[in-house]
């Protein structure tokens, strides 16, 4: 079967197949764009954004869902579901915050839509139903709002959604 | 596309470029977004983005893209504003103001004056002060529909629908809230409910219990059938037609609005159809809609009042030759226990309607049974107009009628704790 070789930000190579690996937007572009073949002959693809530890995971995801039907187009007004994430979906992203915010930025960037999805619905998992406080503690997060003017406002704009 | 640093400071979520940052908050509900606009600055003007909050304004408000280019504001704040008036009832009100505007838009073009009775939203004042005249809290759907719209004006045609016979009609109207705070019972037998409609000619109405008491489940609503043979004026049956306003109110307008209850000059009959209750012998079709009628019912003694819609039709290609007309009619009636009644007669309602290609006509009539079910087939002979002498049959479909979920009195029941409920089914009896 053709495969790619792709070159990780520390210069790792990872060799994969190349259907595998055009469920990136991002790297099919860039086959189409430098017209590779398939063949396999050629230099790796680089990818100075994505580290070796990253672009493993990366490929481990796409590997398992090389299968997978296009995720259907985004209607605005649909209920957006967190709740339909399959199993192996929910032990995949199981890693501490930093790696996971890593595949964030890695799905966005190789512009890899089920694995954003998915990523992205698992953060949203950890914000719901959470407390401000709890949020700061959650994620590690400083309150920068500097002086009382700017949260003052946010609790102006705010407050006739307070909670009935 | 952001660069990532790889050797600098673990990624927060703060950190993270501004387009995966909204895919997140595009999953979370309107609480959560609130939230996070006081977690930091930059979560802060994110969670404000106004695209985010037109989701919720559909889903919570059902605000239309119309809507919101009249009133010239931006999304987050309809949302707020919306909130500030009705977000008590948020978990209510989508479903609520949908049946509202779905009924009203099938309504206008067949029933005008019904829409014109509609009255104005109470207040919140409004409903606040019924409660403390009835010392009781009324349920949140009802307050959210009441909101909406506070009842009709007393007039007929009745918005929950009328039913006439030929000595007998009924029109049910949508009472405003005060009004039906001054039928609020608190005597024995229908302690805590409140009407919800009222028909001026049969003195009918359907209630709601405000309160659980004396086997009701709080929420229900139910047309009251007093026992006619007890001496316990609180011994009082109930024909369960919901389980809770929102129930009640969504089940009906769906009826109406899937044409289920047909529209009869600008009334709506609450007529039951069952789509496959249909015969056709020739170019003549039979079909049969039927109707429970609570006020003419009675749990003790069981004596259970159905209406029944016929329609006869022939096609209109048929040949013009086929022309005809009915004689007689014969019935056969069978009840939940298997007891058989045959009924022949001259005509229908003592008519004898010519059908002829085209040509639909229909009548009502009424049965009862001393069950809570039972079933009626037969057919209908008829002459030719032209050929006077040959006469053939059209079948009736057979068609079942079953009486709504009822709730025995406690008062009957006696030394029992706990409530009796009956569901009748349909079964046929072979």
């Amino acid at each position: 079967m053709p495969s790619i070789k792709l070159q990780s930000s520390g210069e790792e190579i990872f060799e994969v197949d190349v259907e595998i690996v055009k469920q990136s937007v991002t790297i099919k572009t860039m086959l189409e764009d430098l017209g590779m073949n398939d063949k396999g002959d050629h230099d790796p693809v680089p990818l100075p954004n994505v580290n070796a530890a990253i672009l493993k995971k990366v490929i481990q995801w796409c590997t398992h869902h090389e299968d997978d039907p296009p995720p259907p187009k985004v209607d605005e007004n649909k209920e957006k579901q967190t709740d339909n994430i399959p199993v192996w979906y929910r032990e995949f992203p199981k890693v501490d915050q930093g790696t996971l915010f890593e595949l964030i930025l890695a799905a966005n960037y190789l512009d890899i839509k089920g694995l954003l999805d998915v990523t992205c619905k698992t953060v949203a998992n950890m914000v719901k139903r959470k407390t401000p406080e709890e949020i700061h503690k959650i994620f590690n997060l400083k309150n920068d709002f500097t002086g009382l003017g700017r949260e003052a406002q946010v609790r102006q704009e705010n407050q006739r959604c307070e909670e009935k | 596309m952001a660069a990532m640093e790889t050797e600098t400071a673990p990624l927060t979520l703060e950190s993270l470029p501004t387009d995966p940052l909204l895919l997140i908050l595009s999953f979370l509900d309107y609480r959560d977004l609130i939230n996070c606009c006081y977690v930091s600055r930059r979560l802060s003007q994110l969670s404000s983005h106004d695209p985010l909050w037109r989701r919720h304004c559909k889903k919570y408000w059902l605000i239309s893209e119309e809507e919101k280019t009249q009133k010239n504001q931006c999304w987050k704040s309809l949302f707020i504003d919306t909130y500030s008036d009705v977000g008590r009832y948020i978990d209510h009100y989508a479903a609520i103001k949908k049946a509202w505007d779905d009924l009203k838009k099938y309504l206008e073009p067949r029933c005008p004056r019904m829409v014109l009775s509609l009255k104005e939203g109470a207040r919140e004042e409004d409903l606040d002060a019924v409660e403390a005249l009835i010392g009781c809290k009324l349920p949140d759907d009802y307050r959210c529909s009441y909101r909406i719209h506070n009842g009709q004006k007393l007039v007929v045609p009745g918005l929950l629908g009328s039913m006439a016979l030929s000595n007998h009609y009924r029109s049910e109207d949508l009472l405003d809230v005060d009004t039906a705070a001054g039928g609020f019972q608190q005597r024995q037998g229908l302690k805590y409910c409140l009407p919800l409609t009222f028909c001026i000619h049969t003195g009918l109405s359907q209630y709601i219990a405000v309160e659980a008491a004396e086997g009701r489940n709080k929420n229900e609503v139910f047309y009251q059938c007093p026992d006619q043979m007890a001496r316990n004026p609180a011994a009082i049956d109930m024909f369960i037609i919901g389980a809770t306003f929102t129930d009640w109110f969504t089940s009906y307008v769906k009826n109406v609005v899937s044409g289920g209850f047909p529209i009869i000059r600008d009334q709506i009959f609450r007529y039951v159809h069952d789509p496959e209750c249909v015969a056709t012998t020739g170019d003549i079709t039979v079909s049969v809609s039927t109707s429970f009628l609570p006020e003419l019912s009675s749990v003790h003694p069981p004596h259970y009042f159905f209406t029944y819609r016929i329609r006869i039709e022939m096609s209109k290609d048929a040949l013009p030759e086929k022309a005809c007309q009915l004689d007689s009619r014969y019935w056969r009636i069978t009840n939940a226990k298997g007891d058989v009644e045959e009924v022949q007669g001259p005509g229908v309602v003592g008519e004898f309607p010519i059908i002829s290609p085209g040509r639909v006509y229909e009548y009502t009539s009424c049965t009862t049974f001393s069950t809570t079910s039972g079933y009626m087939e037969g057919y209908y002979t008829f002459h030719f107009l032209y050929f006077k002498d040959k006469i053939f049959n059209v079948a009736i479909p057979r068609f079942h009628m079953a009486c709504p979920t009822f709730r025995v009195s406690i008062a009957r029941l006696g030394y029992l704790m706990t409530s009796v409920t009956v569901t009748p089914t349909l079964e046929t009896i072979t």
